[in-house]
């Protein structure tokens, strides 16, 4: 049992992921057998899979409206991939634990390769032949459904007996696993889902789809910028502009207060932070926890609040009526001026601790010296700060400043709530325009992406000359 | 004016604790109202607590929690694996990879939720996946991702490179290094990225909003559906248990992490 032990700890990692691979292609075919056999007991039980397969399928496999068949899967197929999948874990157990020999060892990796491609073979034959249409149809299941059961059972199968595949490669090849290897599904996985999604909003920004493909066309930006004006008050002031730019124009005033105000509060209260940690030599830990609480509730629920707090029956009238300072309800969130401040007000509140945290760690790393040096050079406090301090605290500020920025420009949830749908900001214009039926219109919601995407690109750009050290991760203090 | 120099500061936290805990103390108070479905204040009750999931309302608030925790709990734990485990390959990358990767990690950090919902949209509607709970996980672990690399990255990046070469020099395989020696170092930096990113995972409505069919609905989607006909206090009844609940947890994981300094001390 020892020994045991002292050979898995001295297993090589392509090892390990073939021992991996093996044991769970094994179990993933009892993955569906299980689920059935659960289910057609007709008991209430959810399983761990039933729980991240759709629910409905279960529900309906429970209720007996929908029919699997086990003989549809094949017999023949299912016993021999258990067979495989039996083989392929005794080949990879057995050799990687118990073998010395390294041509032995480079034999096992090899044979236990031609296995995981032959199950992998069985795997997609049995998906792309034993899930189709007319299972679908004899079962009452969408295309939708059977997808999640695919996808969960059966892609999650693939791309693991792949990697065992690759694994066993390295094995029989005779190379050292180098640690690298594991940042190259993180590149995969930035093409997917960083730079294909933008690249997409820029080319569906000029092509719509079409029933046949996709058309190049340029109706989404005549949508947008259309020659139609409307008039909005701001501040009380009466202003014509272009539909949308009153819009954008709104935005931004929400975005630039609420960053301003952040910037206000926090660099102060960051500023308090820092010194006390630097005077204690400890972080004042519970003051952080108290900072970033309040995001653990729901923003929209805390913007309801606020609501209540303002709304003509809420607390704040409330206690001015009682207190005598009013004679009758003043109505805030209906006046368009004061209901704009109120907006204003109840996204700092939300987006307080984004800027606090990034600007107080960066000035907590601030050595105390240096400000004692430039005291001793006979700088006064305000010069200290104006010239030493704040400029080093700079790059705290500005990814503060990010993440503060763009997401109040375009978190629409507030403004709507407070205001009830008669603010419109850049957020709803683009929501509405990509959940429309019109093609015209979703093309105008992605030209409206791709602008607030190259904005947030150009501030980007403008604010990342700094080091780049400070942004980001200032906020992940937590 | 010593005493005033220190009472400034403290006044000055305590005000805007008060501005930021002022909506959840108003939240938690009316979720002893009576009057359902308002913020108008009809008398204490706790109903709301004790028929949280009983009616047609709190089975439909009790289907949203579990498909939200559901999603949270599968979108943080696949994300904080996936993290780790790029993060240690970053980190045998040279400098200029290095940059590379990171610069594109910041990326989906800066932009705002609302381009990041649609790209994904975009992106899912060009693989030709239909929209569902499916799309709505992968939406949430691929948003998820990056925050979770930001935050292990920098733990990675303290660890001393000596530490493991010196346990590989004591005779430890690349498993054993990174089983006894890697992972316990950056233990805090996985545990941060579990809490964040399950906690944005939850409380995600713009994201959610682009990539789910109509039948799934999670949480906020719900609170923000519900704006129509006002806020049953159901809602606050049940995000006060939350915030109890990890109010709790967070302050059981400092007590801990305090015994633990004290340990070493000793």
């Amino acid at each position: 049992m020892k020994e045991l032990k002292t050979r898995i700890s001295l297993l090589p990692i392509h090892a390990v992921v073939m021992c991996i691979t093996a044991i769970l292609s094994l179990l993933a075919i009892f993955i569906p057998m299980f689920e059935l056999f659960v289910q057609y007991k007709r008991q209430r039980i959810y399983s761990l899979f039933t729980l991240i397969l759709d629910p409905d399928v279960t529900v309906g496999l429970r209720d007996g409206v929908v029919n699997l068949d086990f003989k549809m899967f094949g017999a023949w197929i299912f016993t021999f991939t258990i067979i495989i999948s039996v083989a392929a874990m005794t080949l990879a157990l057995g050799f990687q634990l118990y073998s010395d020999n390294r041509v032995k060892k480079r034999l096992g990796c090899l044979s236990v390769m031609v296995l995981f491609v032959l199950r992998l073979f069985l795997h997609i034959y049995t998906l792309s032949n034993f899930v189709t249409d007319k299972m679908i149809a004899e079962n009452n299941m969408t295309t939708q459904r059977l997808y999640v059961v695919q996808t969960l059972t059966g892609n999650i199968l693939t791309i693991l007996l792949v990697f065992g595949i690759f694994a066993c490669i390295y094995g029989a090849l005779g190379l050292k696993m180098s640690m690298k290897l594991l940042a190259y599904p993180y590149i995969l996985w930035i093409v997917v889902f960083t730079i294909l999604p933008l690249a997409l909003i820029l080319f569906r920004a000029f092509f719509a789809k079409t029933s046949g493909g996709y058309a190049f066309t340029t109706d989404g930006f005549a949508t947008l910028f259309a020659n139609k004006t409307v008039t909005t008050s701001f501040y009380g002031m009466k202003v014509t502009l272009q539909e949308y730019f009153s819009v954008f124009v709104r935005s931004l005033d929400y975005a630039i207060w609420t960053t301003i105000g952040c910037l206000i509060i926090s660099y102060p209260l960051a500023y308090i932070m820092a010194e006390r940690t630097k005077r204690l030599h400890k972080t004042s830990s519970k003051l952080l926890l108290l900072l970033v609480l309040p995001m653990w509730m729901n923003t929209m629920l805390r913007t309801y609040a606020w609501r209540a707090f303002f709304g003509e029956t809420g607390v704040l009238n409330t206690v001015l009526g009682s207190m005598g300072a009013i004679s009758e309800p003043i109505l805030f969130l209906q006046n368009p001026v004061m209901s704009d401040v109120i907006t204003k007000l109840v996204m700092v509140n939300d987006f307080l601790p984004f800027m606090i945290l990034p600007i107080y760690s960066v000035l907590v790393k601030i050595d105390s010296s240096l400000s004692q040096a430039a005291e001793d050079l006979g700088a006064n406090k305000v010069q200290t700060f104006v010239k030493v301090i704040f400029p080093l605290s700079l790059p705290g500020v500005i990814s503060g400043i990010q993440m503060v920025f763009m997401p109040s420009m375009t978190f629409y949830m507030i403004p709507d709530i407070i205001s009830e749908g008669s603010k419109t900001t850049i957020g709803n214009t683009v929501q509405s325009f990509i959940l429309n039926e019109s093609t015209t219109y979703q093309q105008a919601g992605n030209v409206l992406s791709l602008i607030l995407l190259i904005f947030v690109l150009i501030t980007m750009g403008v604010l990342r000359n700094q080091d780049k050290e400070a942004s980001g991760s200032g906020g992940m203090v937590l | 004016m010593r005493m005033l120099k220190r009472l400034v500061p403290n006044i000055y936290i305590g005000l805007i604790l008060l501005f930021l805990y002022l909506p959840i103390a108003i939240l938690i108070v009316y979720s002893f109202n009576s009057v359902p479905k308002s913020f108008i204040w009809g008398g204490f009750t706790i109903r709301n607590y004790t028929n949280l999931f009983s009616g047609s309302d709190g089975g439909e608030l009790l289907e949203a929690l579990l498909t939200t925790l559901k999603i949270a709990a599968i979108a943080s734990v696949v994300s904080t694996i996936f993290g780790v485990i790029s993060c240690l390959g970053i980190a045998y990358m040279n400098k200029k990879m290095q940059g590379a990767i990171m610069s594109l990690t910041y990326i989906p950090n800066v932009m705002p939720e609302l381009v990041i919902g649609i790209a994904f949209m975009l992106l899912f509607s060009f693989l030709g996946v239909q929209k569902g709970q499916f799309t709505l996980i992968c939406a949430h672990i691929a948003f998820c991702v990056p925050f979770a690399i930001l935050s292990i990255n920098p733990k990675i990046k303290q660890l001393d490179k000596n530490l493991s070469e010196a346990a590989m020099d004591l005779g430890a395989t690349q498993l054993q290094t990174l089983r006894l020696v890697i992972i316990p170092e950056i233990m805090p930096g996985i545990l941060s990225a579990l809490m964040l990113t399950f906690t944005m995972s939850v409380d995600d409505y713009l994201i959610s909003n682009f990539n789910v069919d109509s039948s799934t609905q999670t949480l906020p989607m719900k609170i923000y559906s519900m704006a129509k006909f006002g806020v049953n206090p159901k809602m606050n009844a049940l995000t006060t248990i939350l915030f109890v609940v990890v109010l709790a947890l967070l302050i059981l994981s400092n007590l801990s992490s305090f015994k633990d300094a004290k340990n070493k001390k000793k």
